[in-house]
C-alpha cells in the first residue's frame, strides 16, 4: 500500500511540475526596418550564343527595368559594373557567384537571356533571385515583337515590384495628355515613362481633358470638333468614338465613376452657369448635383463612389469642396490660397491632390478631412492638373518650368520629379491610366 | 454495534483506508487550489524592445516605447522542447531612452532536447522554373557587446539585455522592407537558435505574416545578420533560443 501511495505521489508531482519549472522565452521586437530601399543589381542581359543584337536590346531592356525600379523609390540600384561578368556565367542559380553579390550589398539580382525567334520577334527569359540566400524568386519567359521590348521589360518590372514590395507594380500604365500643335489641341498617349508616344485624336480642333474609364478601354474627352465643347468617348483599341453629351453650353471635365457606368461632368445648359451633373453612360440620363449661383466645375469621384470632389467659387474664390452623394451635403476642404482647382481623389481614397496658386500654380495634397495639407512643388513655374497613378504612390502633372508646358511624374511626397515628354508643343492635362 | 465491530475486525486495512481517503482528499484539495488559483498561462513570453543609453553606437529611428502594452496571446512554438512551457509571465519594463531595468532575476532551466525543428496581346508570357538551388554566403562581422565576467547567467538577466540590444541592432540594420508604410498590419515571428560563437544554427517561423514578400524580407534580415555576436560568457548551455518579432509600425 505504501508503494502505491508513493507512486501516487510521484505521478502527482510529475503532473504538476513540468508546467512550472521551464524558463520564459525572450522575444526581441523589431518595429521598423532600417531601410525601405531594396538594394538590387540588374546587369546587362545575356544573349543566346551567336546572336547579333543589332539594336542592343539586351542592354536596353536591363536599362528599362533599372529606370522603372529607380523611379519607384522602393529600390537602391547598385552599379552592375561592380560585378565582374566572369562571376555571372549564366542566368541560373548555379551560374552565379552568390558570395560576391552579397559583398557588394545586393539583396536581389535580375538576370536575363535574349534570343531571336524569327525576324522581328524576340524571346527573353528573365529571372529574379534573392542574392542573400542564392534563391530563385520568380522567372518569366516572354515572346513578342522586337519593337515591344520596352513593354516586355515593364512587365517584368511589375513582377519584381510585386515580389519584393508586396504591391502591384504600375510600370505598364499609360498617361494620356493634351498636346497643342499650331492652334489645335489633341489627345496623345504615352507609356508612364514618356516613351512610346501615340496620337489618339486628330480633329483639327480643340480636344481637351482626357479621362480614363476604370477598365482602361475608353477615354472620355471634350472636343470642339463640331463647334460646341461636347463630350465624347473613344474606345482606345478600336478607335470607335461616340458623342455622349452634346448639351447647349459646355460639356466639360469628365470623371468616370469607379464602376464605369456614370460620368460626372460640368454642364452650363441654357443659363450659362456651370454646375456638376452625373450622366449615366448607357441611357444618357442626367442627374443634377449642384445648385448655386457660383461656378461649380471639375468633379472627381471618390474611389468608394460615395463622394465627389469639385471646385466652386461660392465663397468668392475657387476652392475645393466635397459633396456627399447620399446626403447631398457639401463640405469645404480648402481655405488657404486664392485659387484652388483641379481636384483628383487618390485611388486609395485617403487624399485629394489639386493645384493651387501660391507663387505660381503648385501641386498640393490635402487629406479628405481637410486637416493635413502638403505642397509638393515649389517655385518652379506653374504646376497644374495633377493625376494619380493607380497605386496612389505617384502623381503626373504639367509644368512650364522649362518654358514649355511638359508632363512630369513624381512620387506622392513630391520627390523625384521627372520630365517625361519632350518635343514641340505644350503638353497638359495628364491622365494616368488604371493598371 | 457488534455487527459493526465484526465488520471492522474483518477489514484489517480499515485505518489505512481512512488515512488514504484523507490524504487523497487533501491532495485533491491542494491540486484544485493550485489549478484554480493559478493565473491563466496564455503568455509565457518576455518581450524585449531595446533601450538605449548614450554610449551605444547606433540608434534605430523608431525603437519601441515598450513591450508591456504589446503583450499578446500567441500560438505556441513550433519547436519541441521546454522553452514554451511553464513559468509566469515576466515583462521587462522598457521606456524609450531610459536604462533598462529588469525587475528580478530568474533562474532558468534550459533543457533543449534534440533538434526539433496586359495591354500588348502579342506578347506571350510563361513561367520559367529554377530547380537547382545553392547556398549563399553570409557576411562576416565582428562580435560585440559582451562582458568578461564569469558565473552562470540566465537569458533574462541584465548581461543578456545588453546582448539582446546587440542582436536587435544587427538584425534591425539588416532589415530592408520597401513599401512598409502601407496600411497593412503585418507581423512575423521567427525563432532562431544561436550557438555560443553567435552563429545562427536554425531559423524557423513561429508565426508567418500573410505576405510572402514580408516573410522573405525577415528571413533575409536574419541571414544578413548571421553571425550574431557570441553569447555572453557564463551562459552554460550549448545554444540560446530567441524569438524575433518583426512588427513594423507606421
Amino acid at each position: 500500500m505504501k508503494k502505491k501511495l508513493i507512486l501516487n505521489l510521484v505521478i502527482t508531482v510529475l503532473l504538476i511540475f513540468p508546467c512550472s519549472n521551464a524558463f520564459s522565452k525572450v522575444y526581441i521586437d523589431i518595429r521598423s526596418p532600417s531601410s525601405t530601399r531594396f538594394p538590387i543589381v540588374i546587369p546587362e542581359f545575356k544573349k543566346s550564343e551567336g546572336l547579333t543584337d543589332k539594336n542592343n536590346l539586351a542592354k536596353k531592356m536591363a536599362g528599362v527595368i533599372t529606370r522603372d525600379l529607380d523611379f519607384s523609390g522602393f529600390f537602391r540600384i547598385l552599379d552592375p559594373k561592380a560585378i565582374d561578368t566572369a562571376l555571372l556565367k549564366g542566368v541560373t542559380t548555379n551560374k552565379i557567384k552568390w558570395d560576391v553579390l552579397s559583398i557588394i550589398g545586393a539583396e536581389a539580382i535580375v538576370t536575363g537571356r535574349l534570343s531571336i525567334k524569327s525576324q522581328n520577334r524576340i524571346a527573353v527569359e528573365l529571372r529574379l533571385f534573392d542574392a542573400l540566400q542564392g534563391k530563385f524568386i520568380t522567372g518569366k519567359r516572354y515572346e513578342g515583337k522586337s519593337d515591344d521590348y520596352r513593354q516586355i521589360a515593364h512587365k517584368f518590372s511589375n513582377e519584381i515590384f510585386d515580389r519584393l514590395t508586396g504591391q502591384k507594380g504600375g510600370f505598364s500604365t499609360k498617361i494620356a495628355f493634351e498636346k497643342s500643335i499650331d492652334s489645335n489641341k489633341d489627345i496623345f498617349l504615352t507609356d508612364y515613362d514618356g516613351k512610346n508616344e501615340k496620337r489618339l485624336t486628330l480633329y483639327n480642333s480643340l480636344t481637351l481633358s482626357p479621362a480614363w474609364s476604370p477598365d482602361g478601354r475608353n477615354i472620355a474627352f471634350t472636343s470642339y470638333k463640331e463647334g460646341n465643347p461636347d463630350l465624347y468617348i473613344k474606345e482606345i483599341f478600336t478607335g470607335n468614338t461616340r458623342k455622349i453629351s452634346g448639351k447647349q453650353g459646355i460639356n466639360i471635365t469628365p470623371s468616370w465613376s469607379p464602376d464605369g457606368e456614370k460620368i460626372a461632368l460640368t454642364l452650363s445648359l441654357n443659363n450659362g452657369n456651370s454646375e456638376i451633373y452625373i450622366l449615366t453612360v448607357k441611357n444618357r440620363e442626367l442627374e443634377r448635383l449642384t445648385r448655386n449661383w457660383a461656378t461649380d466645375v471639375s468633379p472627381s469621384w471618390s474611389p468608394d463612389s460615395k463622394n465627389i470632389a469639385f471646385v466652386s467659387s461660392r465663397s468668392g474664390n475657387p476652392h475645393i469642396y466635397t459633396l456627399d452623394l447620399k446626403t447631398k451635403k457639401i463640405k469645404r476642404l480648402t481655405y488657404k490660397g486664392t485659387y484652388n482647382t483641379a481636384p483628383v481623389w487618390s485611388p486609395d481614397g485617403q487624399k485629394i491632390a489639386y493645384s493651387g496658386l501660391n507663387n505660381g500654380f503648385n501641386i498640393f495634397i490635402v487629406s479628405t478631412d481637410g486637416l493635413l495639407k502638403n505642397q509638393l512643388t515649389h517655385r518652379q513655374g506653374n504646376n497644374e492638373d495633377p493625376s494619380w497613378s493607380p497605386d496612389s504612390n505617384y502623381l503626373a502633372f504639367s509644368s512650364d518650368r522649362t518654358g514649355q508646358k511638359e508632363i512630369y511624374i513624381m512620387r506622392a511626397d513630391g520627390t523625384n520629379q521627372k520630365k517625361i515628354t519632350s518635343g514641340r508643343g505644350n503638353k497638359s492635362s495628364p491622365a494616368w491610366s488604371p493598371n | 454495534m457488534t455487527a459493526h465491530n465484526s465488520i471492522l475486525k474483518t477489514n484489517p486495512f480499515e485505518p489505512k483506508l481512512r488515512w488514504m481517503i484523507l490524504f487523497s482528499f487533501l491532495l485533491h484539495l491542494v491540486l484544485m487550489t493550485i489549478l484554480i488559483g493559478k493565473p491563466p498561462q496564455k503568455t509565457k513570453k518576455v518581450y524585449f524592445s531595446p533601450v538605449y543609453s548614450v554610449n551605444l553606437v547606433s540608434i534605430p529611428s523608431s525603437p519601441s516605447s515598450g513591450g508591456k502594452g504589446s503583450l499578446k496571446s500567441k500560438k505556441t512554438s513550433l519547436w519541441k522542447g521546454p522553452s514554451e512551457t511553464g513559468s509566469r509571465v515576466k515583462t521587462i519594463g522598457v521606456r524609450k531612452h531610459r536604462v533598462l531595468t529588469i525587475p528580478k532575476r530568474k533562474k532558468p532551466k534550459v533543457k533543449h532536447k534534440g533538434t526539433g525543428s496586359g495591354t500588348e496581346s502579342s506578347i506571350k508570357e510563361s513561367k520559367v522554373n529554377e530547380s537547382s538551388l545553392t547556398g549563399g554566403g553570409g557576411l562576416k562581422t565582428d562580435a560585440y557587446g559582451n562582458t568578461g565576467s564569469t558565473g552562470p547567467v540566465s537569458p533574462t538577466n541584465l548581461r543578456f539585455s545588453r546582448y539582446y540590444t546587440s542582436v536587435y541592432n544587427k538584425i534591425y540594420n539588416s532589415w530592408v522592407l520597401p513599401g512598409y508604410s502601407s496600411k497593412r498590419q503585418l507581423e512575423a515571428i521567427v525563432n532562431i537558435r544561436i550557438a555560443k560563437n553567435g552563429k545562427i544554427l536554425k531559423t524557423k517561423f513561429e508565426q508567418t505574416s500573410s505576405s510572402a514578400y514580408f516573410d522573405r524580407s525577415v528571413l533575409r534580415a536574419i541571414k544578413k545578420a548571421d553571425p550574431l555576436p557570441p553569447l555572453p560568457q557564463g551562459f552554460n548551455e550549448k545554444y540560446l533560443e530567441l524569438g524575433i518579432r518583426f512588427i513594423p509600425e507606421e
